[in-house]
């Protein structure tokens, strides 16, 4: 962080200086350990928070999760990530947007039924089975809600979407009270720059409602257009916790982030190039092997 | 309650945002300059500390807590009553003239010999649900395929919603159905004397998802209107504009009586005594009586087409 980029606040607990970066929204006094809660003047495109969303996991629970989340990591993974130790354990409250609005567009696809025919060919009954198409079409408008698209400058929105779903059942509406004593960032993203991630959001929560509206036995050629009319963007904070684990004294360690409610476990899992190396040796001997075998038997013309 | 800037439904007690397009309230905060804040118990003044163990903030030290504003979820109670416009006696004599109407097979004698074994007003609870939908629907139709037996329809309308979504355990859905539409201009908070009250038994949450039920049962039988034949696999998406829900006992006539040791029950609309429903008794005598005379007739027949062969 540059200079700019902090602010020199009174700790209102002890007077101590408290050094405020640009996106945090909370801060702890390192003289004193009170949470202290920042306030800014509003921001042009960056929606105070709504809602929120309170942890309800511990640290312990996700130590758990996230070692239960390497044993359980794919087969090409490191031995040694399975072993993982978790360092720099740490929470945050992740700023998003909660999008809802009505998606209007049409859809088209062709819908086949099938019938079947009966012909006599050389005294022999033919029964054979034929689909009929028909070209279907439909404009429709219909509500999109809850798409939860991240705010945050250091978690992506891939990112978020890995760790989704979140309850929204315990959505609460924000209060100080809920962040107290964590720490909280600020919405870097304003909702003009969501474009491309709220349009591929808004793709993935419309393909199944719309596909489901096409009729027919079998559907072929399915597509739609969308857009979002009359959006309405309502900041929330979400539960994450960050942290980066060591799984080998020499290589890089791994950034997981977990669902501060649900404890799903998102990261990227290293691949153990020995074992691909091996696998592959293993299938081109297995391979090798089997061509030997078949010349010296004289099968291989 | 207050109306949703947006799609103009009523929002009510306890919602965080609209039920119906999620739009929340919009916030009012901010400050001039960049500042600070820590909050304090208001018992101790100690810092504060949200708690995930609990889920909620609680002071560390004297233990008191700030719970967060959360959407409730209460219980659904009714919130008027419709009342009655047919009187005891309208409602008995309406089932003596209901009895007497039952067709061949009934008995003969099912109005004079029928007596009245119980009978109850009841008010049984409903929501009524007024608004307006946009449906988009796709379907397939017996009959509009030109080989295959079905075929495809597609297509958007829109419809003003008045609907009576039943949430009664008393009644069936065919008994609901039956009764048909009740003026509800009349609703009184006031309950009906010696009158019971169906309980709703239901959450906002649990009432929310039967109503939007109710609106597409009501959409799906709308296209079914629009599209004669059978219709299968019949998807649609119901975009709601001005949804208001209001929570009312309607009132009815539960009656049972007795033919012949043998017990029907009987529901009577509580405005319109014409509208009865139920079941009534099937004379046995009258139904092998049909059958001899079915016989019979085959019988004559096949006797006139063999005296006809004979002769020509």
């Amino acid at each position: 962080m540059t200079p700019d980029e902090v602010t020199t606040l009174a700790c209102q607990q002890c007077n101590g200086a408290l050094q405020v970066g640009r996106l945090d929204k909370t801060s702890t006094c390192p003289w004193c350990g009170s949470g202290n809660i920042v306030k800014r003047p509003p921001r042009p495109g960056m929606p105070q928070p709504s809602f929120v969303i309170g942890f309800t996991k511990s640290a312990d629970e996700v130590k758990r999760d996230v070692k239960a989340w390497s044993k359980r990591a794919s087969f090409w993974a490191p031995r040694a990530f399975r072993r993982l130790e978790v360092e720099q354990l740490r929470p945050v409250y992740l700023p998003a947007y909660l999008v809802s609005g009505v998606a209007q567009g049409q859809w088209n696809a062709r819908s086949g039924y099938s019938y079947t025919t009966v012909k006599q060919k050389r005294g022999k009954t033919v029964v054979s089975s034929q689909t009929e198409w028909h070209a279907v079409e439909a404009s429709y408008a219909l509500r999109v809600h809850d798409l939860l698209l991240s705010a945050s400058q250091c978690v992506s929105n891939g990112e978020l979407q890995a760790l989704e779903p979140y309850d929204l059942g315990r959505l609460a509406r924000y209060s100080d009270a809920a962040i107290a004593g964590w720490p909280a960032e600020e919405p870097a993203r304003d909702v003009n720059s969501l474009d491309d991630a709220l349009l591929e959001e808004m793709k993935t929560a419309l393909a199944p409602r719309l596909r489901a509206l096409v009729p027919g036995e079998t559907v072929d050629q399915f597509r739609f257009t969308y857009s979002l009319v009359d959006p309405a963007f309502a900041a929330v904070l979400v539960p994450v916790w960050t942290m980066m684990v060591r799984w080998h004294e020499t290589k890089p360690r791994v950034r997981v982030l977990v669902n501060g409610q649900t404890g799903q476990v998102t990261g990227k899992v290293p691949t153990s190039w020995l074992k691909v190396t091996v696998t592959v040796l293993l299938v081109l001997a297995a391979l090798g092997g089997a061509i030997w075998w078949l010349s010296r038997e004289g099968r291989l013309s | 309650m207050s109306d949703c800037v947006r799609c103009h439904s009523v929002l009510e007690a306890g919602d965080l945002r609209c039920p119906v397009c999620s739009l929340p309230p919009p916030v009012v905060e901010g400050t001039r300059t960049v500042t600070s804040k820590v909050l304090r118990c208001k018992e101790c003044h100690a810092a504060l500390r949200y708690s995930e163990e609990f889920a909620r903030t609680v002071c560390g030290f004297c233990g008191a807590a700030l719970e967060l504003e959360v959407s409730t979820d209460p219980m659904e109670h009714a919130e008027a009553w419709v009342p009655f416009s047919v009187s005891k006696a309208e409602a008995v004599a309406s089932l003596k003239r209901w009895l007497s109407k039952r067709g061949f097979f009934a008995p003969g004698d099912l109005a004079e010999a029928s007596r009245v074994d119980s009978m109850h007003p009841v008010a049984w609870a409903a929501w009524i649900v007024t608004g307006a939908a946009n449906v988009t629907y796709g379907t397939d139709v017996q009959g509009y395929g030109r080989k295959a037996t079905f075929g495809p329809a597609t297509g958007s309308f829109s419809k003003q919603l008045n609907l009576i979504v039943p949430a009664t355990q008393g009644l069936s859905l065919e008994e609901v159905v039956e009764l048909g539409v009740y003026d509800v201009a009349t609703a009184q908070a006031d309950a009906l004397a010696n009158v019971p009250g169906e309980d709703f038994g239901v959450t906002r949450t649990s009432a929310r998802t039967r109503i939007l039920e109710g609106v597409r049962a009501d959409a799906v039988g709308e296209i079914a209107r629009l599209h004669k034949g059978r219709l299968r696999k019949t998807n649609v998406e119901v975009m709601l504009t001005g949804l208001f829900t209001r929570r009312l006992l309607l009132p009815v006539w539960v009656l049972a009586y007795r033919y012949r040791n043998e017990k029907f029950r009987v529901v009577i609309h509580g405005q319109r005594e014409r509208t009865v429903i139920g079941k009534s008794p099937i004379s046995p005598w009258r139904v092998l009586g049909a059958i001899a005379a079915s016989l019979g007739l085959v019988a004559a027949l096949l006797g006139a087409l063999a005296l006809y062969e004979r002769f020509h």
